[in-house]
Order: C-alpha cells, then structure tokens, then sequence
C-alpha cells in the first residue's frame, strides 16, 4: 500500500486527497482500504493538532476532507456496513448550542468506525433517554460548554436511573467547563476536554464491552 | 473625586484608582429584566441596572438589521448612544466587530475557517470589507463623542487560536493595524476582545498599539498574573472572572482570596474588573454583585 494518500490527508491537501480516492477506487482498492488510509491521514492530523503544529481550522478542514472522501466511497461500501460499528448517542445538552467541538469529536468517532448518532444541539434529558431506548446504545456522549447547562445533565443522569437503564449505560462528558467536579456532580462515568482524550475513552468504553459480551 | 470616567482612562494610563474600576461587555436584557422585576428593557432600566452594580463603564454593542448580512454603516445602531454618551457620568464604548464574527455569521463556522485554504482570495475580499466598514463607523463613532471602541472578534477558544498564528499573520493582524492607525487616529481608546487563549499573538496586539484587551479567561489559560507581569505597562487588562469563579465564591474562603487577588491585580494598576462572558441569562448575579460591593 502506498502512503500517498496518508500524506495528503495528514497535509490537508484537499485536492490531491480526493483525487487519489478515486484513482484508487478505479485502480480496484475497496473502499475499506480507502477509508482506512484516510484515517491514518486524520490520526496524523490529530496527532499535529495535539502538539500544537495544527489548530483548530485545520482539525476542522480534515473534517471537510473526510467528508468529501465519504461522499465519493459511500457509494462502493456494502450497505449494511455504516450501520455496523458501537452506536454512541451524541448531543449537546440542553440549553446549550456550542457544537464545533461535539462536531469535531462526532467525526473522529465515525472515521474511526463507530456508529454515531448525532442528536444536534439543545438537546432536552429526555430526547437523550427516548434515543437510548429506540437504539439500544449504550455509550453516551454529552457535550456542554455553558456551566450552567450542567444541571440538565445530572437530570440525564438521574433519568437514565429512574428508568433502570443506568447499568447499561456508559456516560461520557466534553467540552470547555468539564472536570472531574462536574463529572462527579452530574454522576457521568468519564470526561474529557479534547478531542484526542475523549476519542481514547470512547474506544476504551467499547473494548471492554466487547470483552463483557 | 474620581468619576467614573476618569477611573477608566486612569486604569487605561495605568495610573492609580481610588477604587477598583469595573465594566461589562455585555449585559442581556434578560438579566436586567430579573434583576429589577421589569416587564421591558430601556435606557432608564439599562441606567439605574449599571447603577446598581457601581459598574464604571457602558459597553454599547450594535444591532444589525439582519446578523448574516454586513450592512451599510448607516444601517447599523448603537442603542441609546448620544443619551449614554451626554447624560452619563461612564466611560462608553463602542463593539464593533472584526472579521471571525462578521465571517462566522455570514458563512458558518466550518466554511469560514476553510476559507484560508479554500479561497484564500474570498478572504481578503471579507477582510477589505470588513476593515472598510470599521474604519467608517468609527469615525462616525468618534464624531458622536464615544470613550472608546472594542474590537470583538473570537479568534480564539480555550485550547489556543482557531486559525494558526501565519494566517493570522497573513491576514487578520495587518487588517487589525490598519483599523487601529485609523481608529486610534481619532482620539478614541482602542481595546481588542477575544474569548479563548490568544496568548500567541498578544505581542502582535501590543505592536499594533492596542491600549487594553477584555476577557482574560484563567480557565483558558490566560493567566492574569503572569499577563499583568509581562505586559503590565503596555496593556490594560479587563475581565477575569468567570462563572466557576462566581459558583466558587460561594465558599467564604475562596470569596476572600479571590477579592484579595482582585485588589492585588488593581494595586499594580491597568486593571478593570468583570466577567469574562458578560452578564447573560443563568448567570448567579447575585454573587457577583456581592463581589463588586466587597471589593471597593
Ligand atoms: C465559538 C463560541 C461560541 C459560538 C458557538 C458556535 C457553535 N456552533 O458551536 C457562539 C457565538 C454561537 C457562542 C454563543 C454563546 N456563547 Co460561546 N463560545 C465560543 C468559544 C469562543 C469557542 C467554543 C468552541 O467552539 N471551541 C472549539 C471546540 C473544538 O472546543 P470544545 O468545544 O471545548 O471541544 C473540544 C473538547 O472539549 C472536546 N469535546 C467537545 N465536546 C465533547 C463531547 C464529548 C462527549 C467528548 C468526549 C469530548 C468533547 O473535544 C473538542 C475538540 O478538542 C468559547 C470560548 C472558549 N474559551 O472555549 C465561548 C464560550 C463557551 N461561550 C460562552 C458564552 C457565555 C456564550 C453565550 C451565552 C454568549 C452570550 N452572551 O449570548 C452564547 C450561548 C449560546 C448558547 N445558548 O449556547 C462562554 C461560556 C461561559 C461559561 N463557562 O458558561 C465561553 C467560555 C466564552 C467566555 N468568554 O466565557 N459561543
């Protein structure tokens, strides 16, 4: 495999990067490859990000990268695999509607094959409760970046008790204002205030499920 | 004997203030409207609030008639102005805004922070225009007797600056001079507001000749101390508190070491108190109201 494609993810270089996805899908490599290489590219970037050589336009120009390779190999994925990897539930809490952060964290998950669902910004306790219902996931990501929005998390939380799902249910926290006070406060299980760490957690979270299962 | 007024431009020439000078950036109606039981929000409500909090500045932030749109300078109003301006004893500034908020409203986030790598030349045509309307409506500004204008523009969050210090270099910071020769040519003060940390190009800001910067968020690491020690003479430093601040005080102990650094950030002079977000729905006023009294 060559690492041309690596490369022009990990330099942000949008358009030799879309180029070389579709010469490669004609020169017969699956999208799986594909999409695998770019994620290399992306982990790349995380890692620049990390140490301060990225910012966070260009941690948001990957996005938009990776956004136009998923739309040229979607197309050649068999159809029931985007379903397939841990769904994680992923909202900002109510009242709040900071979401670059959530977005950026969202997007990591998915190229790294998780099944993320997105419920936006604003999100009331009970939409958290209704969607871990209809989908059956058990991880949930919750970000907040207003401190006073943190209250509506703890109600998260102590709904997820009341309706006897707590157990099952892995509850992570991001964004600006979140430690290990409010994570204690809000009675969420894990917190993380960058991309890079929450994405450890998440993947963590699911190792030790599949162990469990 | 010191007005309000005169404590701001003392902290601004950073001399010594009888009392510690204090100033919001902004101040939502809502606050006002719970805080003294009124059903709408005017110049006289907006006046005995500010009042209340013994605060010494009126920070006056512009409507525009559609956010998404940069309008025409004569379309844009800054409420109450000429009352604030004659009637008043405070220092008052003007907000007008800079490129990251006039490009994040009229593109979004994701299209506006490509831009550099996308359309680089989309770019400069966002910042020619909107240093061109900054420069008319400060002269205008000036003309109507404003204290000073606030650049607010959030280039940066709590882990550094969005964009990487060669674009901003590129871009933003010859745009930012630009404004500032003309601005500051009209004898107005010139501050710079961003959320975040920004420490990375607080030496550009200092070039360019800003006299004060707002929001100096310790929980972003804008570290007021060390700020204060490094540039001290050059900047007059405004903000500081934050909401965990106001959450925190609650504990008695936490009450005493916060006024006593307030008072020690004030001693060394080109320091005005007030909240790094400005007063919005939500927020304990209570507490920071007892603050502002404790402190003097
Ligand atoms: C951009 C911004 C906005 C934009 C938001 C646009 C958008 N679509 O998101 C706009 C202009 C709309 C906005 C509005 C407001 N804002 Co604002 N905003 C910011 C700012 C400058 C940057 C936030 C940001 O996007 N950071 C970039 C992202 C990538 O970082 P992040 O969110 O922290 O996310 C990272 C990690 O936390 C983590 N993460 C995030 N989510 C999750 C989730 C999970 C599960 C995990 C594991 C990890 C994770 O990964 C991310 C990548 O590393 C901050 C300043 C700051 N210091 O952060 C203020 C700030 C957050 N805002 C603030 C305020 C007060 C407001 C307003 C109330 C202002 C007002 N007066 O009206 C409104 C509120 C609107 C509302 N109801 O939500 C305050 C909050 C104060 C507080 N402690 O409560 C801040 C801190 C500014 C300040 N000076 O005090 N804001």
């Amino acid at each position: 495999m060559k690492d041309d494609l690596i490369i022009a993810m990990a330099d942000l270089d949008e358009e030799r990067a879309l180029a070389l996805v579709k010469e490669k899908l004609k020169a017969g490599e699956t999208a799986f490859e594909i999409v695998e290489q770019c994620r290399k590219g992306v982990e790349i970037v995380g890692q620049r990000y990390s140490e301060g050589i990225y910012y966070l336009s260009d941690l948001i120009m990957s996005e938009e990268i990776f956004r136009g390779v998923m739309e040229i190999v979607e197309p050649h994925f068999p159809q029931e695999i985007t379903e397939h990897g841990t769904k994680i539930i992923m909202g900002t809490i109510e009242g709040d509607i900071h979401d670059l952060g959530k977005n950026i964290v969202t997007y990591l998950l998915r190229s790294v094959g998780f099944n993320v669902i997105d419920l936006g910004v604003d999100v009331p306790p009970e939409r958290f409760i209704k969607a871990i219902k209809e989908t059956g996931a058990s991880i949930l990501g919750i970000c907040v970046l207003l401190t006073f929005c943190i209250g509506s998390i703890k109600k998260v939380v102590d709904l997820l008790k009341e309706t006897g799902l707590r157990d099952d249910v892995v509850v992570v926290l991001g964004g600006y204002p979140v430690n290990q006070l409010i994570k204690e406060y809000t009675g969420a299980d894990y917190y993380a205030n960058d991309a890079a760490r929450g994405l450890e957690i998440f993947k963590q979270i699911s190792l030790e499920k599949d162990k469990r299962r | 004997m010191y007005p309000s007024k005169d404590r701001i431009f003392a902290a601004i020439r950073h001399r010594p203030v009888n009392r510690v000078p204090k100033g919001e950036l902004c101040i939502d109606d809502a606050v006002v409207k719970q805080e003294l039981g009124c059903g709408s929000v005017g110049f006289e409500e907006r006046l005995e609030f500010v009042d209340r909090l013994g605060l010494d500045i009126i920070c006056l932030s512009p409507s525009y008639p559609d956010p998404r749109v940069i309008p025409e300078p004569g379309d844009i109003v800054w409420e109450d102005l000429d009352r604030w301006v004659a009637d008043t004893p405070f220092f008052s500034f003007a907000v007008i805004d800079g490129v990251f908020g006039w490009g994040v409203r009229t593109l979004g986030f994701k299209e506006f922070l490509t831009l550099p790598a996308r359309s680089p030349l989309s770019l400069a045509d966002l910042v020619k225009k909107v240093e061109a309307l900054n420069v008319e409506l400060s002269g205008r500004l000036a003309g109507r007797g404003i204290d000073g204008i606030i650049i607010a523009d959030d280039i940066a969050y709590n882990r550094g600056l969005l964009t990487g210090p060669k674009i901003m270099r590129e871009y933003f910071i010859p745009s930012l001079a630009r404004q500032f020769e003309k601005i500051a040519g009209k004898g107005v003060s010139v501050f710079f507001h961003s959320d975040g940390n920004y420490n990375e190009i607080i030496p550009d800001l200092i070039r360019i000749g800003f006299q004060g910067l707002h929001c100096i968020d310790r929980n972003s690491g804008m570290d007021v101390f060390k700020l204060q020690q490094a540039y001290g003479e050059k900047l007059c430093l405004w903000g500081t508190l934050g909401s965990d601040d106001l959450a925190r005080a609650a504990d008695p102990v936490y009450f005493n070491d916060l006024l006593e650094n307030i008072r020690l950030l004030n001693s060394r002079n080109g320091f005005i108190l007030g909240t790094n977000s400005g007063l919005f729905k939500g927020i304990d006023l209570g507490r920071l109201i007892e603050i502002y009294k404790s402190v003097g």
